[in-house]
């Protein structure tokens, strides 16, 4: 899939239209793990700072903290969440925002998105989402989480042999996730369209040559591990995701060497970092959503 | 699946706000036969605030009549060994080059450290035997894996073979103490033509149903025999019930399971894990595949009554009557349909509707909104894809592709 204009996309179709002049937010959502400072540790300055400057009033930033290690609909994933972006909203008079996921996070803004009335605090958020950019996002599951979870599904009281991320990681089984996009969730092709645009950024590759300097952004072991892993996926991967995952749900905003610099492949570790000009899309985006 | 139906009448409704025409669910359709109270682990979460949300959808979306289960066309399998047959070796059937091999202690003590990779010993087809990383390409031990965040357990290491060397009788041995623990083996084969196929004929079930489990091997779109094969499910609260493969034809199996568990784990899904063996080009070749689908209790139903209804707003609202086994928050939801000027029906809404509900309410209530406002389209107007939902246990009671057609005066 191409590039897709975001202007033309979704236009007549929300019964309420956003408001010219709304006070507009940003949300950052972490991926599968449980968070305490995701500011610092999942996402850093040198990425977060750069793209909330972008804002009109550049306070009004929420790096959401939650457990996400938790099915998706768990009050501690997305009550969590809810609860950290009606802080936002009621909290600090936001009344239009962009949100910011990374993989597994996007899942659980999509079960927010999905299933409105599952929570009465829902229909506000939806209402306030001018648009969600999906970094990485994990829609169709991994086949390395059924790698993961392949041999222990009739051992799963004891917990020590999952890896991080117990219930999520087999949420984001390719067989458990085309279940909750059946069931659940919106977005995929034969279901609805989400109420608000949802526009994935896809990693392609990973290049970990020690050689190479470009394979030290997001951290250099991180992507040694990552292209390992690429052997568990098809040709297009980000190590973590295949490409068909990240543009499973929603539309596919850009392909990682649409905008890199040099073209340049975003690995799973790199999506979430100040790698190869990602921030400045994103800049580009919350300023275009600020005008 | 031929689900029985709760609903016991149907009947055209010519009510004071328009005409109403309730459809029956038919096959393919999730509809409960019974009520059932579940067994529920503790105090049930539901928010008691009532929730409405209307929005438009792009009539041009193309959307599935009802949803399909999702099969596992698997070229992976595992297998769990004790610590002292790795030490003798063990077989490592392939059947096609660069397979993929990871190690996974299931032994916490063990797994702590991980296997080292640099112990690991491959055997060629031929038996000449590789040491360290001699026949491997892309060694990983457990820090690496770990330091690339990967989903996989503490200890796991992996490699894969080195592809110029080929495929068939490889032989996988550690040279290094490993006790009698158990390790966990699991090989993926992204280049093979075998493969796995399981699907379940749904993707979600009721109480009172029967899956019915189809697996088969195939070798491009050849069936292919298989030489041993056995299934088992797994319940989301832990029970496990073996599944019996009968043959249907060549390369084709067929297993059914009744399910009638009433302990729920909200949201979580059932799975079936499929055990195969398959002789290939001389190999006995192995695969294992696992399907999920989900499962509910049916603590509440339609009983096939909708009325077009005033509502102190004004705006167009169904009322559908039901049925209550046990108290929860319950939803229904919908996509909405009308007739365009060329007599198509197109999707013009999305609709969803939930209150908390004791066992005395015998109906809920779903706003239209301004959807039928909707330039362009007109009566007869349709729900589709309608749900009954079980917010408390996060189960779906009912769904069906066509449900409603309904022309307000």
């Amino acid at each position: 899939m191409g590039i897709v204009s975001r202007a033309l996309v979704g236009l007549g179709l929300a019964l309420v239209p956003g408001s010219a002049h709304a006070e507009l937010g940003l949300a950052f959502v972490h991926g599968t793990g449980r968070q305490t400072d995701a500011y610092h540790d999942y996402w850093t300055p040198a990425f977060v700072d750069p793209i909330a400057s972008a804002l009109p009033d550049p306070s009004l930033v929420a790096v959401v903290n939650c457990d996400f290690e938790q099915f998706m609909w768990h009050d501690d994933a997305a009550g969590c969440l809810a609860g950290q972006l009606l802080e936002l909203i009621d909290g600090q008079g936001v009344d239009e925002l962009v949100v910011i996921t990374h993989s597994n996070g996007a899942n659980v803004v999509r079960w927010i998105l999905s299933n409105p009335t599952y929570d009465p605090r829902y229909p506000q958020i939806i209402a306030a989402i001018r648009w969600v950019d999906a970094l990485a996002p994990s829609s169709l599951g991994t086949p390395l989480a059924d790698a993961a979870v392949d041999g222990t599904s009739f051992e799963r009281s004891v917990g020590w042999l999952f890896g991080y991320g117990n219930d999520a990681v087999t949420m984001q089984q390719t067989s458990s996730m085309a279940l909750y996009n059946s069931q659940w969730l919106l977005g995929t092709a034969g279901r609805p369209e989400l109420p608000v645009g949802f526009w994935s950024v896809v990693g392609t590759d990973v290049d970990s040559s020690p050689f190479d300097k470009d394979s030290q952004c997001g951290g250099y072991s991180r992507n040694v591990g990552l292209e390992l892993t690429q052997n568990w996926l098809d040709d297009c991967s980000d190590g973590f995701l295949e490409c068909a995952s990240q543009a499973g749900a929603g539309d596919v905003w850009r392909y990682d060497h649409e905008f890199t610099m040099d073209g340049e492949a975003l690995s799973h570790a790199q999506s979430r970092r100040a790698c190869f000009g990602l921030e400045s899309l994103l800049h580009a985006d919350v300023e275009e959503a600020g005008s | 699946m031929k689900p029985a139906i709760l609903v016991l009448t149907f009947a055209g409704a010519c009510s004071a706000n328009g005409d109403v025409r309730p459809l029956a669910a038919i096959a393919g359709d999730l509809a409960p036969s019974h009520l059932v109270a579940p067994h529920d682990a503790g105090p049930v979460p539901g928010m008691t605030a009532s929730a409405s949300h209307a929005r438009a959808i792009d009539p041009d979306r193309e959307l599935a009549l009802r949803p399909a289960s999702h099969p596992d066309r698997s070229r992976r399998w595992w297998t769990k060994i004790a610590g002292s047959e790795l030490a003798t070796g063990i077989a490592l059937p392939t059947t096609a080059p660069g397979a993929t091999v990871s190690l996974r202690p299931l032994d916490e003590t063990r797994a702590a450290v991980g296997i080292d990779p640099n112990a690991l010993v491959l055997v060629d087809p031929d038996g000449v035997a590789h040491e360290g990383d001699a026949a491997m390409e892309h060694v990983l031990g457990w820090d690496e894996l770990r330091a690339g965040e990967s989903p996989f357990a503490a200890g796991t290491s992996a490699f894969r073979i080195d592809a110029e060397l080929g495929h068939g009788e490889w032989q996988l041995r550690v040279d290094a103490p490993l006790g009698e623990s158990d390790v966990l083996v699991h090989v993926v084969e992204p280049a093979s033509a075998l493969v796995l196929v399981a699907r379940t004929d749904a993707p979600a079930y009721l109480h009172g149903h029967t899956v019915v489990l189809d697996v088969d091997a195939r070798v491009g779109d050849e069936l292919i025999e298989l030489a041993h094969a056995t299934a088992r499910a797994r319940s989301p609260v832990g029970e496990t019930h073996d599944i019996e493969l009968a043959e249907l034809s060549t390369g084709r199996l067929r297993g059914t399971l009744a399910l009638a568990e009433v302990d729920v784990e909200p949201g979580a899904a059932w799975i079936i894990e499929v055990e195969a063996a398959v002789d290939h080009e001389g190999v006995l070749a192995r695969r294992n595949a696992r399907v999920a689908f989900a499962y509910g209790v049916p603590s509440a139903g339609l009983d096939g009554r909708v009325e077009l209804v005033d509502t102190a707003r004004g705006d167009p609202t169904l009322a559908f009557g039901l049925e209550i086994a046990t108290a929860g928050r319950y939803a229904v939801g919908a996509t909405v349909w009308g007739t365009d000027a060329t007599g198509r029906a197109r999707p013009i809404g999305a609709v969803e509707a939930a209150s908390w509900l004791e066992p005395d309410a015998d109906a809920i209530e779903l706003p239209l909104a301004s959807l039928l406002d909707t330039p362009g389209v007109a009566a007869p107007y349709e729900l589709r894809d309608l749900r009954l939902v079980d917010q408390s246990r996060l189960a779906i009671l009912h769904r069906q592709a066509i449900a409603v057609a309904f022309t307000p005066l």
